[in-house]
């Protein structure tokens, strides 16, 4: 390729040549004993870094819409290359390939397990950038909950060094109690207001937990039915034989078994009750920044409320009336647009009369198929 | 058998592609220059607030059915979906069909418009749109093309002045919003709408977003931009690429009373067909469409499942009542080259026939 390009990776792509011809030399010498997680950080992944880092502010004038979308590329060449490591990292005969895979996802099984104990707090680094993979849900939650709120997305890491077993147990019923003491004193209102807020947010944070516990269950299941998926491939197509062949059925295993998840009463309730949480957080805050812009004089969130419903219904009333003008206009004037108009009115009824003509039974009940309706499939047919 | 035989050479082989396509294809991401929204001339017509109703530039040499077909696109996301690219776009198509085409741009609501509602949308800005184009046309009645929630909306609206609507075109329409296959319905089940709005104001574009992504989150934040990587040194396949990705991230926010309705009513009330459903103190009964009806639906639709659309059927007061259903998604009945073939002579060949 040529290395007009300013952004060309050849020098990194050599650096990672080099590394790779070296671990083959490597595990060559050692036969075969050595294992992907004693190698160093990933270099592929760290020279992916490296070379975002130094060509990303050459990019730094494209518009946010292009770096946004070459900073998820980035973010999936990692996770990818940290896949490509511990899959094809073991050279050799069919058998270490074999066993690399499952050594890969019994690991990918305990990180899964950690990430839903400790949100990803205590990830093993070096199935961190491969995690990223399956912390997608939770990472994009934050994310937007971020750009809505006054609270950054991860604001609630550093509030559970206790893991979420201490919180789901002892730890949070003494919370509880603790923030369910009565306000003392002339700042009482304001103290259990404050300690409402904080039970909110433990709220919150217990039903991001659940929700992570539950993905991280999900992603357990993953790598089960990812066997299963490849058992299947290997039966009617052969082996997997190559990496992108191995990550795409690797996707549309977790795909499937977060589907089937996603679509039962436990995700619904779970998500009703990460989002409602949150919101009930969000809610009791803005009450609490009213208060404090109100004993400063300055307009509150409520009184802009209040002038937003005020002004939407005169405009309302306004447009009304207006219309009711423009209709006294054309009957006065007498133009061929009112007489229009005044037809039209009499062949068809006002929307409060075809209400009316309507019966509720024939509103609810499906109605009788017509022998002059005609399906889809043979309107295509017959194209 | 060893299920999985990847000989370290080839892993090799497939990072370095992979890694110099990463490389240049950050210089073609650089010259890729602006992504168009819209390509299809248009002129505005009338407008109102936030919301725009365009026409478009018909071909010269085309006879133009004499009715008008107004397309009422959804709240979420940009109506520019129809007219993405010069050989993707309904609206080319349907000009090309010989139609007179008119289109609501709703624009981007801020905080002053939370309280738009549905009414304020259905029997004020599309009510006064079908009369501008009335007026400007001399007709009692125009067709209109719903698209999606639009469609939902378009029903409404008929519904509601079946005597404004010559004939109901509906395209990947959610109308039976519980469905078994509904994820969104699903999710929508336990979500306190009103706690949201009254904390939220309008509903961020972003939450939207994110909801659609996590229907398929593997592929659409993942697996997607692993497969782009393989287009990264094709320029037109990268812009191609990017104009959909600047489509699905232009979500604007969404009003907070609108979405408060919509979702108490469609999604948690299934209102629609189960009866009862109001919009500004009148009954919305979908026994009142009268007019012709062609009810376009994507089979693959994995955000309005077919069965959705499909339910229309049921619940129509005509008897003229056809359905069209496409081998695509939600998004590829808009842009796949099969449907461009398809969709909107289909829909130009319909409405002459009712013309």
């Amino acid at each position: 390729m040529t290395d007009s390009n300013p952004f060309s990776p050849e020098s990194w792509l050599d650096a990672q040549r080099k590394y790779w011809d070296a671990w083959m030399d490597m595990t060559r010498q050692v036969g075969g004993a050595a294992t992907a997680s004693q190698a160093p950080d990933n270099p592929w992944v760290s020279a992916l870094e490296q070379w975002w880092k130094a060509v990303s502010p050459m990019a730094g004038g494209s518009p946010p819409l292009l770096q946004d979308f070459f900073d998820k590329l980035i973010g999936m060449g990692k996770s990818y290359f940290s896949m490509a490591e511990r899959v094809a990292g073991m050279p050799g005969n069919n058998q270490k390939a074999g066993d690399a895979v499952s050594d890969w996802l019994d690991q990918m099984r305990k990180a899964c397990d950690a990430w839903g104990a400790s949100l990803g707090a205590q990830q093993d680094p070096h199935m961190r950038d491969f995690m990223s993979f399956w912390d997608m849900p939770l990472d994009t939650w934050q994310r937007t909950m971020s750009s809505f709120s006054p609270f950054p997305g991860d604001f609630l890491k550093a509030l559970h060094p206790e893991g979420a077993d201490a919180m789901a147990g002892d730890m949070r019923e003494h919370l509880d109690r603790f923030l369910s003491m009565p306000g003392v004193g002339y700042s009482r209102e304001s103290q259990e207001q404050y300690q409402h807020l904080a039970r909110l947010v433990l709220d919150y944070q217990k039903a991001m937990q659940d929700y992570a516990i539950a993905l991280s269950k999900v992603g357990v299941k993953s790598t089960d039915r990812f066997q299963e998926k490849l058992a299947e491939t290997t039966a009617s197509d052969g082996p997997v034989s190559s990496l992108r062949a191995f990550y795409d059925l690797w996707v549309d295993a977790c795909e499937e078994v977060y589907g089937d998840f996603a679509m039962t009463d436990e995700y619904s309730e779970m998500y009703g009750e990460m989002v409602n949480a949150l919101m009930a957080v969000k809610h009791h805050g803005s009450l609490l920044v009213d208060e404090m812009l109100e004993s400063m004089n300055m307009p509150t969130h409520r009184e802009i409320n209040t002038l937003h419903r005020r002004h939407h219904e005169t405009r309302r009333d306004l447009r009304a009336l207006r219309n009711e003008v423009e209709q006294l206009r054309d009957e006065l004037r007498g133009s061929s647009t009112a007489q229009t108009a005044r037809t039209t009115r009499k062949k068809a009824p006002t929307r409060k009369t075809a209400a009316k003509k309507t019966t509720p039974a024939k509103s609810v009940a499906p109605k009788k198929r017509s022998a002059k309706k005609t399906t889809a499939r043979k309107t295509t047919q017959k194209r | 058998m060893i299920p999985v035989q990847i000989r370290p050479d080839q892993a090799l082989e497939e990072l370095t592609n992979f890694s110099q396509k990463l490389g240049h294809g950050l210089q073609n991401l650089m010259e890729v220059g602006d992504i168009p929204t819209g390509v299809t001339p248009k002129e505005p017509v009338y407008h109102e607030d936030k919301m725009v109703l365009y026409r478009f530039q018909p071909p010269a040499q085309k006879v133009q059915n004499r009715i008008p077909v107004l397309i009422v696109y959804a709240l979420v996301n940009r109506p520019y979906m129809t007219d993405l690219q010069e050989n993707r776009s309904t609206v080319r198509g349907l000009l090309d069909a010989g139609l007179d085409v008119y289109l609501i741009d709703w624009g981007y609501p801020d905080r002053a418009d939370r309280y738009v509602g549905l009414d304020d949308y259905i029997n004020g800005y599309i009510d006064r749109c079908v009369d501008v184009i009335r007026r400007r046309h001399d007709i009692d009645a125009v067709n209109i093309l719903g698209i999606c929630q639009g469609g939902t909306f378009s029903l409404c609206y008929s519904a509601m002045h079946p005597e404004k609507v010559a004939n109901l075109v509906t395209m990947v329409t959610p109308v039976d919003f519980h469905t078994p296959d509904n994820m969104l319905t699903k999710w929508a089940r336990n979500i306190d709408v009103d706690l949201m709005v009254d904390t939220l104001g309008n509903v961020p574009g972003e939450l939207l977003n994110w909801t659609f992504l996590m229907l398929k989150p593997y592929q659409l934040a993942g697996q997607k931009y692993m497969n782009m990587v393989d287009l990264l040194d094709n320029p037109k396949q990268l812009k191609n690429f990017l104009g959909m990705e600047k489509w699905i991230f232009d979500s604007p926010d969404q009003t907070g009373e609108a979405y408060r309705q919509f979702i108490k009513d469609f999604y948690q009330g299934n209102r629609l067909i189960k009866g009862g459903l109001q919009i500004g103190g009148n009954d919305v009964a979908l026994g009142n469409i009268s007019m012709p009806v062609l009810n376009v639906y994507a089979m693959q639709d994995h955000l309005v499942p077919p069965a959705a659309s499909q339910a229309l059927k049921h619940y129509v007061g005509t008897d003229d009542y056809t359905e069209l259903s496409f081998p695509g998604g939600h998004i590829g009945i808009y842009v796949s080259s099969r449907a461009q073939k398809e969709v909107p002579p289909a829909i130009g060949s319909w409405l002459d026939e009712r013309t």
